[in-house]
């Protein structure tokens, strides 16, 4: 093990005499592929329950295939009158308000990033540097301890149970890491461009809207989809702040799994489809941003 | 809230002529332009200020108003509360179960986030430079996977898992082993456990990236002067590397004490208060209790820690 850490540079690169190279590497390829593949069937364990009970009958809290394979549970969550218990109705409600929620804080979140980000990566306003740095400080702040004094505020002007405030409280929570990221988007983008533009005449307005918001399109995408993926899998605020009719999935979910007369694989079914979306999403965007710079943005000063 | 957007119209009006009118050179021109940019820059960040201002600045400033208040969500304090000094945080210093949720956060923070996350994600992607390029994406993708998972159903995944009449208990009664209820029994080894399941990826992506940008020729050097691979890691990898170290330790925290749902879904806190850490001591305060300013005095703790923490974390960036 000792003998194999070795924090090489890519080895085509190195020029290391043959013999030492095969000391270091071609002995050891398949033990540490082996113990690699080992962590990731472990990282797979808790996924079997959820998959398992999805596509079976009469799921329990254990894995059991006595009920038969079966995707009738997907089915029966959009059924008009489902029998399959409590789960059916408001399957499908609950997805809406989930899409009317991360749909919403995504629109209004990354235009007002934007905004916001656009002139603080470009002109030289005095106080530029302490207003990008309190951004990124107010990032760092555990949203989790305003959420009481929110609903105090909430309950006293009546916005409790109300999706818009929900979205706009959303909103205001992803906005500065949106920001931030949305800075360093811009940053990149050539000031070439823009000065030629502002050369031929265009104000502001034109350059952003038609020079620099394109070039950002990479950057927009990745604000957008980062704060629905961020929205839409969140339990807390709409938890606290939400009731029945107006509860996304996540918060249904919750609910399904309190009672005790339950159908876990119906269940189970209406957390996959819930889950699937952030997957496919992410998927999407590490595609078209090749992983880990999407947090590029956390990591660069 | 409709006033941003108005702003946004009436007052670009001004400053777009001025900027699509061509005037002739001189001084005046360019303090008008500076002056028209501010005008600009003042219009575009008003919904940003408006929604900060009122949606995350008032609530903050409000954590602190109300933690110095008796107010409650029922009884008579609910509608009419009253100041009542610092005795919120004289009974919150001596209260037992707020001394254990500080402990519980603190073994949180040791065992999920420094040992399950920081030092673990270092390893695995320590690890992975050493596998092929299809053992990196399937594996990296798998760990990846977890962490994209929504927290609510990660808690589930593992209730189900580790719970009672779950998965693990089914597996040791196959094989005729005696289960004991983790989640019972040993309720914060199971939510570190479930923690760095699901958080490890951030970290392991962060050092992967590191990684991959560190200078080749200070490992050649390394080799050169016989350094074995155990000391190119401890004295080579580790002291260049202490920036994203920093930066890592410093969001995993933060994430960690922002964590809620996890624990909330796994052991509510139980059995009695033995997995309690401040979030779900403070949200069974306020809306079990509905000791709304008793509740809200355990947020300021945690705002407090949370801008110590950040102040770190704006130094920290501004360094690299």
């Amino acid at each position: 093990m000792a003998q194999t850490i070795a924090i090489s540079g890519d080895t085509r690169a190195r020029r290391a005499p043959a013999a030492a190279r095969h000391s270091t590497r071609s002995a050891s390829p398949r033990g540490w592929n082996i113990l690699a593949l080992a962590v990731g069937v472990l990282f797979l364990v808790p996924f079997i329950w959820l998959v398992v009970t999805a596509f079976t009958k009469n799921g329990t809290l254990a894995v059991s295939f006595s009920g038969g394979l079966t995707t009738g549970n997907f089915s029966g969550l959009f059924a008009a009158n489902s029998a399959s218990e409590a789960i059916g109705e408001g399957v499908g409600g609950a997805l809406l308000n989930s899409l009317y929620l991360s749909g919403g804080t995504m629109v209004i979140t990354t235009v007002i990033a934007v905004l916001t980000a656009y002139p603080l990566s470009r002109f030289n306003i005095p106080g530029r540097n302490v207003l990008v740095y309190a951004i990124v400080f107010v990032t760092g702040l555990p949203i989790i301890a305003v959420i009481i004094p929110t609903y105090d505020i909430f309950v006293s002007l009546n916005f409790v149970n109300s999706l818009w405030w929900t979205v706009l409280f959303l909103t205001a929570t992803s906005l500065p890491f949106a920001v931030w990221i949305g800075k360093n988007f811009i940053d990149s983008v050539p000031l070439e461009l823009e000065e030629a533009a502002s050369t031929d005449g265009a104000g502001t307005w034109r350059t952003l809207r038609h020079i620099t918001a394109p070039l950002c399109v990479p950057g927009l995408l990745v604000i957008a989809i980062y704060t629905f993926i961020q929205s839409w899998s969140n339990f807390f605020v709409p938890f606290i702040l939400l009731q029945t009719p107006k509860l996304p999935a996540s918060v249904t979910i919750y609910q399904f799994f309190g009672e005790h007369t339950i159908n876990y694989s119906g269940l189970c079914a209406f957390a996959l489809i819930f889950t699937a979306v952030p997957v496919v999403l992410y998927v999407l965007l590490s595609k078209r941003t090749g992983g880990v710079s999407m947090f590029s943005g956390a990591v660069k000063g | 809230m409709s006033v941003a957007p108005t702003e946004l119209v009436i007052e670009t009006g001004p400053s777009n002529p001025a900027a699509a009118n061509p005037r002739p050179r001189g001084a005046r021109p360019t303090r008008r332009r500076q002056r028209a940019r501010m005008v600009t820059t003042a219009v575009m960040m008003t919904p940003f200020a408006v929604l900060l201002g009122g949606l995350l600045g008032w609530p903050i400033v409000w954590t602190f108003v109300l933690s110095l208040t008796n107010e409650e969500l029922t009884g008579p304090t609910a509608l009419h509360h009253q100041f009542i000094g610092l005795s919120n945080f004289n009974q919150l210093f001596a209260d037992p179960n707020f001394g254990a949720s500080l402990v519980h956060t603190l073994q949180y923070l040791v065992g999920s986030a420094y040992i399950g996350q920081v030092v673990f994600g270092f390893v695995l992607a320590l690890l992975f430079r050493q596998c092929s390029r299809t053992v990196q994406a399937i594996v990296g993708g798998i760990i990846i996977l977890s962490w994209v998972v929504p927290e609510l159903i990660a808690g589930f995944m593992w209730y189900a898992l580790l719970g009672q009449g779950g998965v693990l208990q089914q597996a040791a009664h196959a094989i005729g082993l005696p289960y004991s209820q983790i989640l019972v029994t040993h309720p914060m080894a199971a939510v570190n456990l479930a923690n760095t399941w699901r958080g490890v990826a951030f970290s392991m992506m962060l050092f992967t990236a590191a990684l991959a940008a560190f200078p080749t020729d200070l490992l050649e050097a390394a080799q050169v002067d016989g350094a074995g691979s155990v000391k190119r890691t401890l004295f080579v990898v580790l002291p260049n590397l202490k920036g994203t170290f920093l930066i890592d330790i410093v969001l995993v925290t933060l994430a960690t004490l922002n964590d809620f749902v996890l624990i909330f879904t796994m052991t509510g806190g139980g059995p009695g208060e033995e997995s309690q850490v401040l979030s779900t001591y403070m949200y069974q305060l306020g809306f079990t209790e509905y000791r709304i300013a008793y509740a809200t005095a355990v947020s300021v703790v945690l705002l407090i820690i949370g801008v110590v923490l950040s102040a770190f974390y704006v130094r920290a960036l501004r360094k690299s």
